[in-house]
């Protein structure tokens, strides 16, 4: 069997021809690619199609990565200006937990969890729930930090910014995390978090 | 307030020096109002750490990327051999072919002037005999038509790339 292969030794594979290493490439960031265009879109299909064409131009321009910096960070910066593109076309209206149905959709959501792993459940979901709540910028600077464990340094370069500026934004980005779930868990959140 | 909390942020990821640490650790250890506000954003963040997750695109996404980006590439490949070695072959034919003939009429015009230069009027008379032969006249019609079609074309491509 194959040994994993780090994503440098597929890029010269597939610089070299081997149609299936692509292949290997997507699948192996094909998760937190999706994750963090759903952070976006908030809906599967455009998040699958803002996925595709972020890998489709990682493709095209593959040869043209100079490996100045980690192949994740130049990805995520072509998925993040992608994902931007797509915002300012579609103009999507950010929701809040403040929406009423909103609220009504994560009630539902959470009581119908059942099971002995229902707390860890719970916590999952709201903290997701949360994530997904926050505007584009905050939520990325957040799957940036803890899914994709991207220094200050990378994140400032996926989202062309500052180091410093970075830090700031994720300050107020945890914060606003914090008041969501404060806010969607009540009485509850100082319990969860 | 807020200053303190962004510090203890800043110490819980490790972007103090030493000197900065020092001091966090020390009030963390001795101001009870620090030390709740730490223990607060540390269980806030190991909660994160722990809880966040990844979404899973569906089952076809992979196969999906590929057809796409195998339809992308084969006509992709078609067009650049097209372009470079027909197109320009072409084109320059018609560009030599064009030349020439200009360089064949100004080598056989015959330009005269009337002496009537007061009345501001200057008449030039050419020489179009050579021009009379039925098959050259449909030649250069055809190559300015060739030549046209080719720089609406070019600048096409270049409008679109």
């Amino acid at each position: 069997m194959q040994s994993k292969r780090t994503d440098e030794e597929i890029i010269q594979a597939i610089l070299k021809g081997e149609t299936t290493a692509f292949a290997e490439l997507v699948h192996k960031h094909k998760n937190f690619v999706f994750t963090l265009c759903l952070r976006f879109s908030k809906n599967r299909e455009d998040a699958e199609e803002i996925a595709q064409d972020a890998f489709i131009k990682m493709f095209k321009y593959v040869k043209d990565f100079k490996q100045q910096s980690k192949f994740t960070t130049w990805l995520y910066r072509i998925v993040y200006t992608t994902a931007m593109t797509y915002l300012r076309k579609k103009k999507l209206a950010t929701s809040s937990l403040d929406d009423d149905e909103n609220s009504f959709y994560l009630e539902t959501n959470y009581f119908s969890l059942d099971g002995i792993d229902m707390e860890k459940k719970s916590r999952n979901f709201y903290i997701n729930k949360a994530i997904e709540q926050l505007l584009p910028d905050d939520a990325t600077m957040i799957n940036l930090f803890y899914l994709a464990e991207q220094s200050l340094e990378e994140i400032a370069i996926v989202m062309g910014l500052e180091a410093n500026t970075v830090k700031v934004k994720l300050f107020r980005a945890r914060q606003r995390l914090k008041d969501k779930l404060n806010l969607l868990l009540k009485h509850e959140a100082k319990d969860l978090i | 307030m807020e200053n303190i909390e962004v510090k203890l942020w800043d110490y819980i990821d490790g972007n103090l020096n030493d000197h900065e640490k020092h001091l966090i650790k020390d009030l963390i250890d001795n101001d009870d109002f620090v030390r709740e506000k730490y223990l607060e954003i540390c269980s806030f963040n190991s909660s994160i750490n722990s809880h966040i997750e990844f979404e899973e695109p569906s089952m076809g996404f992979t196969y999906t990327l590929l057809n796409k980006l195998e339809v992308l590439n084969s006509p992709l490949s078609n067009k650049v051999k097209v372009n470079t070695k027909i197109i320009y072959g072409i084109a320059s034919f018609f560009l030599v072919s064009l030349l020439c003939l200009l360089g064949y009429i100004l080598f056989h015009l015959n330009v005269t002037h009337t002496n009537t230069v007061s009345n501001l009027q200057t008449a030039l008379h050419l020489n179009f005999s050579f021009f009379k032969t039925q098959g050259l006249q449909i030649f250069i019609v055809v190559d300015i038509v060739l030549l046209l079609l080719w720089i609406d074309r070019a600048l096409h491509l270049k409008t679109h790339q």
